[in-house]
Formats: C-alpha cells, structure tokens, sequence
C-alpha cells in the first residue's frame, strides 16, 4: 500500500444524507436551491442548457427534444431548466456550480419573464377525451396561472364561448340564447350562470349552436392564448416543459389522437416562433424517439433533439454519480493530485487518452472502470431487471460509506461494489441467480483455502469479483481482461513486485482451484459464468471438504459424538 | 418470474411505483407488513352531506383538486419512507380521474403507492337482467390499469 497517499476520508466526505434519485418534478420546483444546487452540469449538458437559453434570451422560440433512458436524469433536467429560466430570486444561480456558464446567462436571463407551464403526462388515462393533448395543455396552461390573472383569460372553448357571450355577442345573437336556455333549462341564461360553474355556463352556450369563433385551430388557440398572457401579464415569452412524454406516445400511438398531438407539438414549435415570431420554448422529455415529422435539424427547425447519457459523452456518467455522492474536502485537490501521480506512475489507464486529469478529480475516488461496469449493468435493466441507470448512485453511495474504504489508500474498485445491497440485490434476480452463486462459490473457495496469505485472499476477492462483473455486464460480448487491465481495474499493488506479476501470479493460482475463472496468456482473464453455472455441489464440495479435514476439532467432536 | 406486491414494497428504493391491488385490505396489509404506510380513504376527500358539483366534469375536477393538496400535505407531513394505501379507488375509475397527482407525490425513492379495488370476478347479474345489461367487471381495474407508468403492477390477492 502506499504510504505516502492520505486516506479516502480525509480528502473526500460522504453526502451526509442518501441522494435523492426519482425526483418529482413539482416537489423539485418548489425546493429551488435544492434542486439547482445538486445538479451536476458535465460540459454536454452545459451545451444543451446554453442552446435552451440562447433561444429565450434571443427571444428566438424554439423545440428542443430531450431524450433519455428510464433513470438518467430528465425530471431533474427538467426542474433545473425550468428553474434557471423563470425563478428570480438572484440568490438561485450562486449553486450553479458551473461558473462559466453562471457568468455568461444568470444576468441575461434575469431580465426576461417567460410564463412557465410545466407538467408531467405520467398517470392520466387512456380513451379519454381528457386525454387529448391540447386538452392537457389547456388544462395546465390554467392551473399554471396565477390568480390574479384566472378570470381575465380564456383559454378552452367554454372560457370562449362565455368571453364572446359577454364581449362580442349582439342583441339578435342573445335572443337566440336566450331561446335556447329557455327550452333546454326553461331559465334564463343569467340564471343558468348563477346556479353553475363558468364552465357549464360556457359548454351550454356552444350547444345552443350559433357560430362563436372559438380559435378551433391550435395555431388559433395558442396564437390567442400568448397574446393574452403576455400582454396581460406583461411576460416576454413562454416556456412549456412537458416530462413523461412516453406514457402519452404509448396510449395514443397509431391513433387519430397521436397525429393530433404530433400538430400540437408542431404549432407550439415551429409554427408559432417561426411564422408568427412568438417567443414560446418548449422542452419535451421522453424515453422514446421524437416522431418523424417534429424533427428538426437545426434552430428554426421544429424540435431539436439532445440526448442525456449519450455514448458520446461517455464520462458524465461517471462525473454525475461522483458529484451526487460525495464532496470533496476544502484543499484536497492537491491530495488527489498526488493519487493521480501514483496512479499514472504504476498503471497506464491514467495514459490512455479518455482518462484526462480532469475526469480522474472528476471522478475520485472511483477507478474509471467502476462506471463502465455500472453503465452497462444498468442500461441493462428493462432487460435483466436490474436497477435503472439512477441504481448507480445508491451503488456508488453504499460503496463509498464502507468505513474500511474510507479509510484505505486505494481508488474504489469494480469488485468494491459488489458489497452495495442495491447491487445484491439486483443480482439475486432470476436472470443472475446461477452467476452470482457461481461467483459465491468462488468466494468461498478463496476463504477457505490454507494455500492464500490474508493479502493475497483480499486482492483474489477483488480479481473474482472484478471478473464476475466484467462478465454479467456484458453478458453478450465481455472480452477477456488482458492482465495489465485486471491489475489496474483492482488497483493491484504489491511491493517488490510489478501490478502485471502479482495478477498473474494469483490469476494462475486461482484458475487451478476454481474452474469459473479462466485465463489464457493471449487473451487474458475472464469469469465464464455459463460453464460454472451447473455442478454446483461438484464445485462447493471440495472446498468444503478441505475445509472439513482442516477442521480437526470438529472431527473430534464428532467421534465422541458418535460414541 | 412474476414480481408480487411484497417483492416492490422490499424494494429500498421505489421509483414511480405505483401499484393497483385487487383483493381486500387485509390482504394488502398483509402485502405491505414491515413497512410503515398510511392509508387515505377517497371518500373522506368529502364530508358527509357536502354540495358537490351535480355534473361528473364537475366532480372530477373537484377530486383531482382535493386528492392533490391531500397527498402534498401527507408528502410534507411524513418525509420518511412510506406506503400509501389508498382505499375505495374505485372512484378514481368512476370520475376517470387520472393518477397525475398520486406520481406527483408518491413516485419518489421513499414513497409507493397501492390502489385498493375491492374484487368484482365474483359479481353476477340478477337472471332477470342478463339480457338487457352488459356488466363489465374488468372496466374499473382496466381503467386504472391504463393510467399505470407500469402496468405490471397490477395484483391479485390469492384466494
């Protein structure tokens, strides 16, 4: 071990409460510097927040399409955008922690009002009129508003109706409302108001069949709708943010209703900011592709699309779950400088290209190949069950509060993770039963056998461990581990001894004892869990075996027990 | 293998789990044994002899609002982990409510949700009215399954 390194505890400290993971969009906006202040903005999520607020402050509206696997991150996304676009207390830019992007938009966007709508499609039914999406924009277009402005403006088609009744409606036009009150309810349509909400009031007006302009056309409604709020609200623009844009694609797909709201969507995107220069900005979030027809390729373009997680930008995975999990104590840069000398020194991952210092601080002190393993367990999980991608944070949380890791001198490895329950837990799932007591199995021979040193038992859990995970992540393709690899994947060190030599040494050892792990000098290692998957009592019995002639007090016991 | 109500309220950490359990209330306490949980009757959104809208666009209008401020109070008064039970959904189904307000503020980590529906399989039309009357058990439980963000989560209690 080296010496030099100060311990894990004195250069990080863990979150001192458990992340939140599945944030709930409304309970996110209403907790502003909570929410802004644990958002993590890598540079590819910084460079979609830019786009979003170059549009509103050029007042230039735009579509953009967020899309997103289950669990990586759009409610959060969502809140934040929708927080940094609309909330003005100056205070909530001080916890962006990203400050070039705080400098460049927190004054700019201070000076501009968008009316905010947001809201979620998840939970509402299906084949239900209700359901329409221009009905679920109407109906959060009014919740969103605020009181003093409830009764000033018409949003659905009885709001309309009503607004034309008083507004526009000519004497010959109320007389024949008059009529129509007078059959259906023998009242009058002034005693048919009392009696029953705005609402009633207005449908009842659109059955009695005269011709109201009631801006049928969504471009109409919309067009209507903007020109009131802004005016009367004296907003320079508005935002809708809708979350849960699957749930909705899946009920109306292949429907009349799913074309419907594809125009909805167009209107609000392409039509009204581009024809008719409104300032609308609307954020969609979705685990599914944007359809055809709302795609765009460029601003102007009906919705563009940006990706969370995408696999181009492969480490903010890594640096989001770091940042969520742990903060790094005052002055400790130049303690993580030094794990970053050490490890540069003795292995070459540091050397490759994708390992940048940057992203090691970003990361520390996780090794690199702990988030490959984690990404790929969880992009997994629709088809193994495993936890979604969020899982990675509850992974990296449990792992990191292990005091004896905290205390160590060492990166946190692959096999470290193992001892997270939310991890177990997964892997005690049907799809991985056989694999993960094959893996225990090999454990057990480990800790049985007289033939390993107490070191070298701890670096042969980490090698198993390191190798079992390989394998079940990329249950498909996993390649075996080249030597150098495994050493630095377990942070195998050894003094007097290269990384490469001590891995060999044990891969070759253990290969003898347990037929799980396998190695070949051209390929490497690699946990074949398939050929350990059966025989399990022909494996476990000799470790037992040994363990019982190992045992001779037991085996004393037992004669006289007999006797 | 088939997921049981037990095995999402053991998860640690829920995530949009909202649940709709066919079966009684003894059953889905026996479900949720060994995690706190607190149970809302929609029915006691309203007081006894209370003036209600006289339309259904009315009455839905009013539960959505009134189920809405109750589970962001139960939200704020209870930030620990907790099932909500929530009796007599049947009438979510009835007004077709949607579950918006139930994933607004029982979708998180520390929070689940379980529909209660009392079972209709046994139900059977008087002879007489066979004819005439087409009785949909399933309608109430199909409903609210359509609303589900996972519409595995549907559960029946074992006779």
């Amino acid at each position: 071990m080296p010496t030099g390194l100060k311990e894990l505890q004195e250069i990080v400290a863990v979150k001192p409460e458990r992340p939140q993971t599945t944030p709930l969009l409304r309970d996110a906006l209403g907790k502003p510097d909570a929410t802004v202040g644990c958002y993590y903005f890598t540079q590819s999520l910084t460079k979609i927040f830019a786009e979003v607020f170059d549009s509103a402050i050029n007042k230039k509206g735009q579509g953009f399409w967020i899309q997103a696997e289950y669990g990586a991150g759009k409610t959060h996304f969502l809140a934040t955008m929708t927080l940094l676009l609309t909330h003005k207390e100056n205070g909530l830019w001080d916890s962006v922690h990203d400050a070039a992007l705080r400098c460049q938009y927190r004054d700019a966007l201070m000076k501009l009002k968008l009316f905010p709508v947001t809201f979620s499609l998840l939970g509402a039914g299906e084949n239900d009129a209700e359901d329409r999406l221009m009905r679920q924009f109407e109906k959060e277009i009014i919740k969103a508003l605020p009181p003093e402005l409830r009764d000033k403006i018409s949003i659905t088609s009885d709001d309309l109706a009503v607004r034309w009744f008083d507004q526009e409606a000519n004497e010959t036009e109320k007389a024949g409302l008059a009529h129509h009150f007078q059959k259906a309810h023998n009242c009058t349509p002034e005693e048919f108001r009392d009696r029953r909400s705005r609402q009633q009031f207005g449908a009842e007006i659109r059955k009695s069949g005269l011709t109201i302009d009631l801006k049928g056309a969504f471009r109409d409604r919309f067009a209507h709708v903007y020109q009131q709020i802004t005016q009367m609200g004296g907003y320079n623009g508005m935002l809708f943010v809708v979350d849960e844009f699957r749930s909705w694609q899946d009920r109306h797909y292949g429907r009349p209703s799913f074309e419907e709201g594809c125009q909805v969507l167009e209107t609000l995107a392409y039509y009204l900011p581009v024809e008719s220069n409104m300032n609308i900005i609307t954020v969609v979030a979705s685990q599914g592709e944007c359809p055809q027809k709302l795609l765009g390729g460029q601003k102007g373009d009906r919705f563009i699309v940006r990706s969370l997680l995408a696999n181009q930008n492969k480490t903010d995975y890594g640096e989001i779950v770091a940042y969520r999990v742990r903060d790094i104590q005052p002055n400790a840069a130049v303690d993580i400088d030094e794990y970053f000398s050490y490890c540069r020194e003795q292995f070459k991952f540091l050397r490759q290209s994708q390992t940048s210092k940057e992203y090691f601080k970003a990361i520390f002190p996780f090794q690199p190949r702990c988030f490959d393993v984690i990404r790929c367990l969880t992009q997994s999980f629709e088809r193994h069950h495993l936890p979604s991608a969020r899982a990675g944070i509850h992974i990296a949380y449990e792992t990191l509060k292990m005091q004896d890791i905290l205390e160590g001198k060492r990166l946190l490895v692959v096999a470290d993770l193992l001892r997270s329950e939310q991890l177990q837990q997964g892997l005690t799932d049907d799809a991985f039963r056989a694999g993960h007591e094959s893996y225990r199995s090999a454990l057990e021979v480990v800790d049985s056998s007289v033939a390993f040193s107490t070191e070298e038992k701890d670096l042969a859990r980490r090698l198993i461990g390191t190798l079992y995970l390989w394998a079940i992540a990329m249950p498909e393709n996993a390649r075996a581990l080249p030597l150098t690899e495994l050493a630095e994947a377990t942070m195998t060190s050894i003094e007097g001894v290269t990384p490469d030599d001590a891995v060999l040494d044990l891969v070759t050892r253990l290969k003898a004892e347990i037929p799980q792990i396998q190695y070949d000098k051209t390929h490497g290692a690699r946990f074949d869990v398939a050929e350990s998957a059966g025989g399990l009592f022909q494996r476990q019995f000799p470790a037992l075996k040994r363990k019982a002639k190992a045992d001779t007090d037991r085996q004393d016991s037992a004669w006289v027990k007999g006797h | 293998m088939k997921v049981s109500l037990s095995d999402v309220v053991k998860k640690p950490y829920w995530s949009k789990d909202i649940c709709v359990w066919i079966g009684t209330e003894t059953g889905v306490l026996k479900a949720t044994e060994g995690e706190r949980n607190v149970s809302l009757d929609l029915l006691d959104l309203f007081t006894p002899g209370e003036d209600v809208p006289a339309d259904d666009m009315g009455r839905t209008q009013l539960i959505e609002l009134r189920l809405d401020s109750k589970l962001q109070e139960l939200r704020r008064d209870l930030p620990e982990r907790r099932v909500l039970i929530l009796k007599n959904a049947a009438l979510l189904a009835r007004y077709r409510v949607g579950l918006g307000p139930i994933y607004d503020w029982f979708g998180g980590d520390k929070k689940m949700a379980v529909l209660v529906l009392t079972s209709q399989a046994d139900f059977r039309l008087p002879l007489h009215l066979n004819r005439d009357v087409k009785c949909d058990c399933e309608a109430t439980v199909d409903y609210l399954t359509s609303c589900l963000a996972n519409q595995k989560l549907v559960f029946r209690e074992r006779q």
